[in-house]
């Protein structure tokens, strides 16, 4: 849908202009129910447009995402606004005084920005429901929730509001709002793309990256943010058992046995201590997300969503050598990691367990327990953040039921890997999107 | 851990008064972490 976009526009057959004013009269007419936008710009996104339809005017190219808008989750900057970070407290912050370099690398590739998403307070949730900016309800099933923390960037592309957008993740927050609005996400490898201007939250884990409706989409954003890599002639794959194969709903075990056979059978391979890997990840999320925010919870403790703020107290208080056992531990289980990628270029797991969990109801079952959604539904993502590897979130090809996805691991430096997988694997209708109905 | 414990740790700590209104949540957190620690294990382990 991106690429369609740019080609017609670079050819002429479209103006950006045009696109721009139709998205912004369709995120008018849809948004209401799902609650994934928290700043329409439109003027902005008129001016943009304008300027690429004056390059194609000229008969300059003006970049591989020519025309085609997007959003932002809303803890990127975007200059002369406050970034929010989806917390009410930060709602007349100073503006900023320039674009997050991912915005200006996306504007530099021809994209108009139209919105700010909603997300969970500064990126600590798994739900997105926000007590300053509302929740944000699955395209889907709009009783459900659309995961998160970006949730707002996943049900803007899942409702057909935008093509493309930017969100961040830290344990899973891009990744769980794709496998539950059934979209296209990519988790880079850490620190590859480029940080500048994203509001922080865990430093050790933070990264940024783009939702889609295809893997060409994906490819087209992550290249204009600044991913490369070089093609993928042969691809070893394997399948990842023990703790990512426990508490899957049948369907997503009947579908990734489909999957494993379409491939023609799969070796499973096992992490080592997965269990102890996500529980020194949610440590230091704790202890580096509560350390940043010590300043503001002793001036205005009530001013934070409590959602967020009785977790970020907490671990404030975390003691040191609680972080620094995690800390270490990480190490051991990057190079246990990183002895099996020396057999296998992506490993296959599931994304989140079970479809999107109802808001009313927002919990998941795990080891026959009910625990919170908002703090649980990336355990299946948690691990794999935690030592920074590179995963794009898959979408089951499942027309006209609830979304599930899959994720592709890659070692670090082999997105490219990825990429070629997800294209042979949506060439064969095993992923793919699928519009809500 | 009690109220008082709480309250005392992060004042004496972090300079932080936890309000009576997120004491319960700042508990239910606290354990949390507690069985996050435990499986994570000591330094030298």
């Amino acid at each position: 849908m991106a690429g369609a976009i740019a080609e017609a526009v670079r050819s002429g057959r479209r103006s950006a202009l045009s696109v721009a004013e139709e998205t912004v009269a369709r995120i008018r007419a849809r948004d209401g129910a799902i609650g994934a936008v928290t700043r329409l710009l439109e003027d902005r996104a008129l001016t943009e447009a304008r300027a690429v339809d004056a390059i194609v005017a000229a008969g300059g190219d003006p970049g591989p995402l020519a025309g085609v808008p997007y959003g932002v989750k809303d803890l990127f900057d975007v200059a002369g606004l406050p970034t929010t970070a989806g917390a009410a407290m930060r709602r007349n912050a100073p503006p900023a005084g320039a674009d997050a370099e991912a915005v200006s690398r996306m504007r530099a590739a021809g994209a108009v920005l139209v919105a700010t998403l909603n997300m969970d307070e500064f990126a600590y949730g798994f739900a997105t429901v926000n007590a300053a900016f509302g929740t944000t309800h699955n395209p889907h099933d709009l009783d459900r929730l659309a995961g998160g923390s970006s949730g707002g960037s996943a049900a803007a592309v899942a409702s057909g509001m935008l093509p493309l957008t930017l969100g961040s993740d830290t344990n899973g927050s891009i990744r769980v709002p794709a496998a539950l609005c059934g979209l296209y996400g990519l988790k880079p490898a850490h620190g590859s793309l480029p940080m500048g201007g994203v509001f922080p939250f865990v430093d050790s884990f933070d990264d940024i990256g783009p939702f889609a409706t295809s893997i060409a989409d994906l490819k087209l954003a992550w290249q204009a943010l600044g991913g490369a890599g070089d093609g993928a002639d042969s691809v070893r794959i394997a399948r990842l058992g023990g703790w990512f194969e426990a508490n899957m709903a049948p369907e997503l075990a009947a579908a990734i046995d489909r999957l494993d056979a379409h491939l023609g059978g799969l070796t499973r391979v096992e992490f080592p201590e997965v269990d102890r890997a996500r529980s020194a990840a949610f440590l230091m999320t704790a202890a580096e997300g509560g350390a940043r925010h010590l300043p503001e919870l002793r001036r205005r403790p009530l001013e934070f969503d409590p959602a967020t703020r009785d977790r970020l107290m907490a671990g404030a208080m975390l003691p040191a050598p609680h972080y620094l056992a995690a800390q270490a531990f990480r190490e051991t289980f990057r190079a246990a990691v990183n002895a099996l990628f020396e057999h296998y270029d992506v490993l296959i797991a599931p994304c989140v367990g079970e479809v999107a969990p109802r808001i009313d109801d927002p919990f998941i079952t795990v080891d026959g327990a009910r625990v919170p959604a908002r703090a649980h539904l990336g355990r299946l993502t948690q691990p794999l953040s935690f030592i920074g590897l590179p995963v794009i979130a898959a979408p089951l090809r499942r027309p006209g039921t609830l979304p599930l996805g899959l994720q592709l691991v890659g070692a670090p430096g082999r997105e490219a890997a990825l990429f070629a997988l997800a294209e042979r694997l949506e060439d064969d209708g095993v992923i793919g999107f699928s519009s809500p109905v | 851990m009690s109220d008082a414990a709480i309250i005392e740790m992060a004042r004496a700590l972090l300079d932080l008064d936890v309000p009576p209104d997120c004491l319960s949540g700042v508990r239910i957190n606290l354990a949390l972490l507690a069985e996050h620690a435990r499986l994570v294990g000591d330094l030298d382990e």
